[in-house]
């Protein structure tokens, strides 16, 4: 499903994915873990098109080549990535623009559109299932969401948009309780043998909800250690230790 | 030029015309005024931002319009459409009964003065200082116009739309100078709807609209210009509030080389309210300029100014906001704001405040932001699967919202939002 070679990302020279190498297979839910500054959020926004990245190295998702393809296209293609901070974009309603992004979706892949009653009864399902207020969909994207509405609306774009592979970046940070639940039953429920979930995270606690199939340690723009859930646990007692001397693991 | 309009009048049938007396005091009045003020310039104050020159000198080789131009009420249906009520149709000034729609709306009277005759009731004066060359212009040379009146107490439900068309000479630039007025008697409510529309070629558009909002009375009032690409169009609004008065004004320019739009208003009644709205989306190397004033006479009024630009290309897009507060009224709530997008490093955008508080008991609020489109809200749109063009053109449609939201009228909102989108589409797909 995703297949990451040796992949290096720069920003102005300065590198901060070094060679990172992963594998995805269909149905697999894996979490990438590691202190800040690791790269976890480059990887994110490299895989899902983000300009601004000196990029080499291969991404293979779906035997497409990943890197050539544009945003929208990857979309198409169905990779789908959860922002960490879902960007607001006032005076475009969130429905109007859920509908657009599923009927776009569908136009690349040669489907016809979904119809209004169709879409907003889906919509409506996905919506209570979330335990989201129906009233977010008349509202502007993300304007003045709570950030727990605002992670809750990227499940309900991910629910809409049936992705192949869903990247969760840091979904539940700063999510309450009551909000982690939803939003961790909304993931589980997405769960399916050819979906795969890549949940970048710092804490532990969405893998009480989301069960990993492999737990990775990101640092210093690469995948230091691989391990399952026990690795995530370890981590939380011991952290991630100090930091690698500078020099070690670079060529 | 003003020779020009003066020959144009001298003609056996508009010496002979069977115009109300206010009318033809309003064109004496106009003529002298004009023999003792210059035409406008770009050095004029509230002229700064439109190329002034360039339109007299337009004006100077205009020709005033002397055929007829017959339509079809279907093609004024596509070109500024049925809004369900009565319709009025001017082509280069003249009334069409044609393409109009005589439909029957209890409690109103909307007639072309050339309909009514010497039997009309009594009409605006030409205020001397509160008029301009272009003002004054239209005053003396408009050859019909419209005349709306609403009952008191009257709920009038359905848009009374005027439509003004300018119908182009294939070789001649024509001057057509369209003239509005609006009556909403005592409590009535109302909805009216000025559109300005064209076909291709050359053409200046000098309008004048003057609306009377009585004690009471509700108007939401919407002027929308979609001029071809070559025309100019200098337009004027004048509104007055009485007591308790509520008026909704929305000003959309999509169309015209040069636009220049005026909307001068007085609340001067107690506790009445104004809002206006507006919207320029100009393109390539127009020019579009908003001129606006709202003036505090009454105490307790309340008044907002909002104003968003979508500029293009290499064209320019000015907003000047002037508030006045006269001396001796009390709690008087203004707010203004314009935000200007723009889309080329190449685009222009002026943001004026001109604030002339002359009492104490006021709350004034003003402000004024010049951005671009949101790379990381277009990078969110693209994830989702909508293509670039398409994302950017959803955020311009965002922006423009703010002010759209504010027509009532589903089926103009509609009709705006498509012309909207038709303007911006070309350019985007050549990105």
């Amino acid at each position: 499903m995703l297949h990451i070679a040796n992949l290096t990302a720069s920003v102005d020279g300065h590198e901060i994915l070094r060679g990172l190498d992963l594998d995805l297979g269909p149905g697999e839910v894996h979490v990438i873990m590691g202190p800040n500054g690791a790269g976890k959020s480059t990887l994110s926004a490299v895989l899902a098109g983000r300009d601004g990245y000196e990029v080499s190295g291969t991404v293979t998702f779906n035997d497409a080549d990943l890197l050539a393809l544009t945003p929208e296209e990857r979309a198409a293609a169905g990779l789908f990535l959860a922002f960490q901070y879902p960007t607001e974009i006032p005076g475009v309603g969130n429905m109007y623009f859920l509908r657009t992004a599923v009927n776009a979706v569908r136009e690349a892949r040669g489907e016809p559109p979904v119809d209004a009653r169709t879409f907003l009864d889906e919509a409506r399902d996905r919506m209570a299932e979330l335990k989201m207020d129906p009233e977010l969909l008349s509202r502007a994207v993300n304007a003045g969401f709570s950030g727990g509405e605002k992670k809750r609306n990227e499940i309900l774009q991910m629910a809409m948009l049936q992705p192949d592979l869903a990247i969760l970046d840091e979904t539940d940070s700063g999510l309450d309780i009551d909000a982690l639940s939803a939003v961790a039953d909304g993931i589980e429920r997405l769960r399916a043998p050819t979906r795969s979930l890549l949940i970048i995270t710092h804490y532990p606690r969405l893998l009480e909800h989301v069960r990993p199939d492999v737990v990775h340690v990101l640092r210093d723009g690469r995948i230091v250690r691989s391990g399952g859930l026990e690795l995530a646990h370890e981590l939380e007692a011991a952290g991630y230790g100090p930091a690698q001397p500078t020099g070690i693991g670079r060529p | 030029m003003i020779d020009t309009a003066l020959d144009a009048l001298d003609t056996p049938d508009r010496r002979n015309r069977h115009e109300p007396s206010w009318r033809r005091e309003a064109r004496l009045a106009a003529a002298d005024w004009l023999a003792a003020h210059p035409m406008p310039t770009s050095r004029d104050e509230s002229w700064r931002h439109t190329p002034a020159e360039d339109l007299v000198a337009r004006l100077g080789t205009a020709e005033h319009p002397r055929t007829s131009f017959r339509l079809a009420a279907a093609q004024i249906d596509i070109m500024a459409g049925d809004l369900g009520g009565p319709r009025l149709v001017f082509v280069n000034g003249a009334f069409a009964p044609g393409p109009s729609y005589r439909r029957d709306a209890p409690g109103v009277d909307a007639r072309a003065l050339s309909e009514i005759g010497r039997t009309a009731a009594s009409g605006p004066v030409l205020e001397p200082d509160r008029i301009d060359g272009f003002v004054a212009l239209n005053a003396l040379a408009a050859d019909d116009g419209a005349v709306i009146t609403v009952d008191a107490r009257a709920a009038v439900a359905a848009p009374i739309h005027l439509v003004h068309v300018a119908a182009p000479d294939l070789d001649t630039c024509l001057a057509t100078h369209p003239s509005t007025v609006v009556r909403i008697q005592p409590g009535a409510r109302a909805t009216v709807v000025e559109s300005y529309v064209g076909f291709t070629g050359a053409a200046l558009t000098n309008a004048a609209t003057v609306i009377d909002v009585h004690d009471g009375a509700a108007l939401s009032y919407h002027r929308v210009q979609t001029e071809a690409p070559a025309a100019s169009h200098v337009g004027h609004v004048r509104i007055r509030a009485g007591h308790d008065a509520t008026v909704t004004c929305t000003t959309v320019t999509l169309g015209a080389t040069i636009s220049r739009v005026a909307i001068d208003t007085s609340l001067v009644g107690d506790r009445s309210q104004l809002d206006i709205g507006g919207l320029y989306v100009p393109r390539g190397d127009e020019r579009h300029d908003q001129v606006v004033t709202t003036e505090h006479v009454g105490s307790r009024t309340r008044s907002t100014q909002r104003f968003n630009g979508v500029v293009d290309d290499r064209a320019r897009g000015s907003f000047t906001g002037r508030i006045i507060v006269q001396p001796g009224t009390t709690g008087t709530e203004a707010d203004q704001t314009n935000h200007s997008l723009l889309l080329t490093a190449t685009a222009e955008s002026d943001t004026r405040p001109w604030l002339e508080i002359l009492a104490d008991d006021v709350r004034c609020t003003h402000g004024a932001t010049v951005g671009r489109l949101d790379d990381e809200a277009v990078f969110y749109l693209r994830t989702r699967g909508i293509p670039e063009v398409r994302a950017r053109q959803m955020l311009i449609e965002g922006f423009t919202s703010e002010i759209l939201d504010t027509v009532a009228d589903t089926a103009l909102r509609d009709r705006i939002r498509s012309r909207l989108r038709a303007k911006h589409q070309p350019a985007e797909a050549g990105r």
